[in-house]
């Protein structure tokens, strides 16, 4: 008789058990659990198929230089969406040997399908320009890992005079910012 | 614990830095160096009256250059006469480059010349890419014996160099 009163026991331990343990859970899952995940922040970056550009020019006086292709840009955006990017000449778009002086002047053509990030209509976007001042893209989405391409064009227009034959140089500078 | 703050400072750091590409342009204008004439042949009556033969303008020649200092040369192959053999007729030839003054240095051509020896045309300015032009004169002084008759030829050659 005691046996089966100490059965009875433990039978009615157990079901209160599992009568409590779905409260317990129930407790469990009604607490919160502050959660934060810091993505760090990574920089855009520019880079270029080539870095010097030697260009032969007829000086004829009829025959203009124009490369809609000098160069392929590649711009990553990193983790910002917001970013700008600025190009700038040393000699205000000209090159120079001296005192003598030629006028040149860029185009950036999208060459990557489907990107749709770019702000207004840059006018070195929409034809060529002389850097006379700092040229400006303004963008507003991310490029994706791979980033996206420009096809960095170069022109000289046909002049009536000679230019003074020789070398003439100037430095071009593309510069990836985000605020 | 430390490990962490770097890398975030880090990783923030690198957020905010600006990224720039530098091209070096370099253009290589051509050199233009150009003389051309005209008429590469002359071919003059000589009556053997003992007039003189007086042509201001016999030939053009045209001068292109991307330079700014530059000399054209003239030479002739029988040191400024024309010969027949051994017989020889003297003659004198001119440059008028009075229409470009301010283009030209030195002209030691401005008046009939005999070319006994190379003779030049010192420029100080590039010409425009059409070039500039210039009459070439051509004499034979008075003569008083006649000139045994027949062709007389010489070839004159004129070069232009960078000064």
């Amino acid at each position: 008789m005691q046996v089966k009163n100490t059965a009875e026991c433990n039978m009615k331990k157990y079901l209160t058990l599992l009568l409590l343990l779905p409260l317990a859970s129930i407790a469990v899952h009604s607490q919160s659990i502050g959660v934060t995940v810091i993505a760090a922040s990574v920089g855009g970056s520019i880079s270029m198929d080539s870095y010097v550009w030697n260009i032969a020019f007829a000086n004829d006086g009829v025959t203009s230089y124009l490369n809609d292709q000098q160069s392929i840009m590649t711009i990553k955006s990193g983790t910002k969406k917001n970013f700008h990017v600025d190009f700038s000449s040393q000699n205000l778009g000209y090159v120079k040997q001296g005192s003598n002086q030629i006028p040149y002047f860029l185009k950036a053509t999208l060459i990557t399908s489907g990107y749709t990030g770019i702000v207004g209509t840059p006018p070195i976007v929409v034809g060529y320009v002389q850097l006379t001042s700092t040229q400006t893209i303004t963008f507003n989405k991310r490029t994706g890992g791979a980033g996206i391409q420009f096809s960095i064009g170069f022109q000289i227009p046909a002049y009536s005079e000679f230019y003074e034959s020789g070398n003439y140089t100037d430095v071009l500078t593309i510069s990836y910012a985000a605020p | 614990m430390k490990k962490f703050v770097v890398f975030l400072v880090i990783a923030l750091v690198a957020g905010s830095l600006a990224w720039s590409a530098t091209i070096g342009i370099t253009v290589n204008a051509a050199q233009k160096l150009e003389v051309t004439v005209d008429a590469a042949t002359w071919t003059i009556a000589l009556d053997n009256t003992g007039t003189a033969i007086d042509v201001p303008n016999q030939g053009q020649l045209t001068v292109k250059s991307s330079k700014a200092s530059y000399t054209v040369t003239f030479t002739s192959t029988n040191s400024g006469t024309l010969n027949n053999g051994s017989y020889t007729i003297p003659y004198k030839v001119k440059v008028d480059t009075s229409s470009w003054v301010a283009g030209v240095a030195t002209n030691n051509l401005s008046s009939y010349t005999q070319l006994t020896t190379a003779k030049t045309i010192v420029f100080q300015l590039r010409t425009p890419t059409a070039g500039k032009t210039f009459p070439i004169g051509f004499n034979i002084e008075a003569y008083t014996d006649y000139y045994v008759d027949g062709a007389y030829t010489d070839t004159i050659t004129i070069s232009i160099a960078q000064s």
